[in-house]
C-alpha cells in the first residue's frame, strides 16, 4: 500500500446528497475492519448518519457527541499569520471522542454545520 | 474558514500520524468541501456517482477538482448501476472526461430496505450484492 509516510492511508468519500457515498463509505469501512485492519471513520458530513451504516442502532446513534469546536485554537504565528491548530494530538482525540461501533470501526462526527459563530 | 471543516481537515492530515491502518471519510455533499480544501489531506478520493447526466456532471468536477487540491488518487465509483445500459454509460462518459472509473456498485433493494428500517445494508444480508461489489471495491483499495 502506498500513500502517506507510515502506511497509513486515508479514504475520502465524496458524492451529492443521496448517491449512495454514506453507504459506501460505512459499508466500506467495515469491510476493512472485519479483515483485521483498524479503521478510523470520519463523517464529515453536516447532516451525519454514517453511524447507522457502522452498525449502531437508531436511539444510541443519536447520542454521539460531535467534536467540540474548541478543539481548533486559533493561533497567529510572529508574520501575523492565523492558523488553526488541534488543542490535543489526534490519538487522544480519538481516545477521548471516538465511538467505537460492532465491527471495531472508531467513529468521529465532526458535527452538523451550525453557520452561526462558525467563520 | 468554517471551523467543521478546518477541523475536519486537521484531524484526517494527523490521524495517520497516530499510527491508524486505515480512515474513511464521510464528506459534505456537494463540491463546497472540495474549493475550501477541507479533503486536501486525503490519499485517495472516491467520487460516488450515479448513472445519471447531472450526477456525472457533479463526479465531474469533484473529480477535476480533487486533482486541482493535488489529492494522489481520485477515482470514480458508479453507485446504483441498474443494468448494462447504466454501465456503459458510466463508462462512456468517464472515458471521454479521462476519469478513471474504479468500481461500479450495482442498485440494490437491500440497500433501500436497510434505509427503511434504520439499519445497515451489511446487517440486514451480508451478502448483498453490493456488500459483495463494496468487498470487491475493497480489494481495489488495499491493492492501491
Amino acid at each position: 500500500m502506498g500513500g502517506s509516510v507510515n502506511g497509513g492511508h486515508r479514504v475520502a468519500v465524496c458524492g451529492k446528497g443521496g448517491s449512495g457515498k454514506t453507504t459506501i463509505a460505512g459499508t466500506l469501512a467495515r469491510v476493512l475492519a472485519r479483515r483485521g485492519r483498524h479503521v478510523v471513520a470520519i463523517d464529515g458530513d453536516s447532516n451525519p448518519n454514517l453511524a447507522l451504516t457502522l452498525g449502531l442502532p437508531r436511539a444510541e446513534a443519536q447520542r454521539i457527541p460531535p467534536l467540540p469546536r474548541d478543539l481548533l485554537v486559533e493561533r497567529t504565528d510572529p508574520s501575523g499569520e492565523r492558523s488553526y491548530v488541534l488543542r490535543e494530538p489526534p490519538d487522544e482525540i480519538i481516545r477521548t471522542y471516538g465511538v467505537h461501533t460492532p465491527d471495531n470501526v472508531m467513529l468521529l462526527l465532526m458535527g452538523r454545520v451550525d453557520h452561526a459563530g462558525a467563520g | 474558514m468554517c471551523r467543521t471543516h478546518a477541523t475536519v481537515r486537521r484531524v484526517l492530515g494527523e490521524l495517520v500520524a497516530g499510527g491508524d491502518d486505515m480512515t474513511v471519510v464521510d464528506m459534505e455533499a456537494g463540491l463546497e468541501h472540495l474549493s475550501r480544501g477541507t479533503t486536501r489531506a486525503s490519499d485517495t478520493m472516491l467520487v460516488v456517482a450515479e448513472p445519471y447526466f447531472k450526477s456525472l456532471e457533479t463526479a465531474r468536477r469533484a473529480y477535476e477538482l480533487a486533482k486541482e487540491l493535488g489529492i494522489p488518487r481520485v477515482f470514480v465509483v458508479a453507485n446504483k448501476s441498474r443494468g448494462p445500459r447504466d454501465e456503459e454509460a458510466i463508462r462512456t462518459f468517464c472515458e471521454r472526461n479521462h476519469l478513471d472509473l474504479l468500481a461500479a456498485v450495482s442498485f440494490d433493494d437491500t440497500v433501500l430496505e436497510a434505509e427503511l428500517g434504520g439499519a445497515a445494508v451489511l446487517d440486514v444480508n451480508a451478502q448483498a450484492s453490493s456488500v459483495m461489489q463494496i468487498q470487491r471495491l475493497a480489494d481495489l483499495i488495499t491493492a492501491l
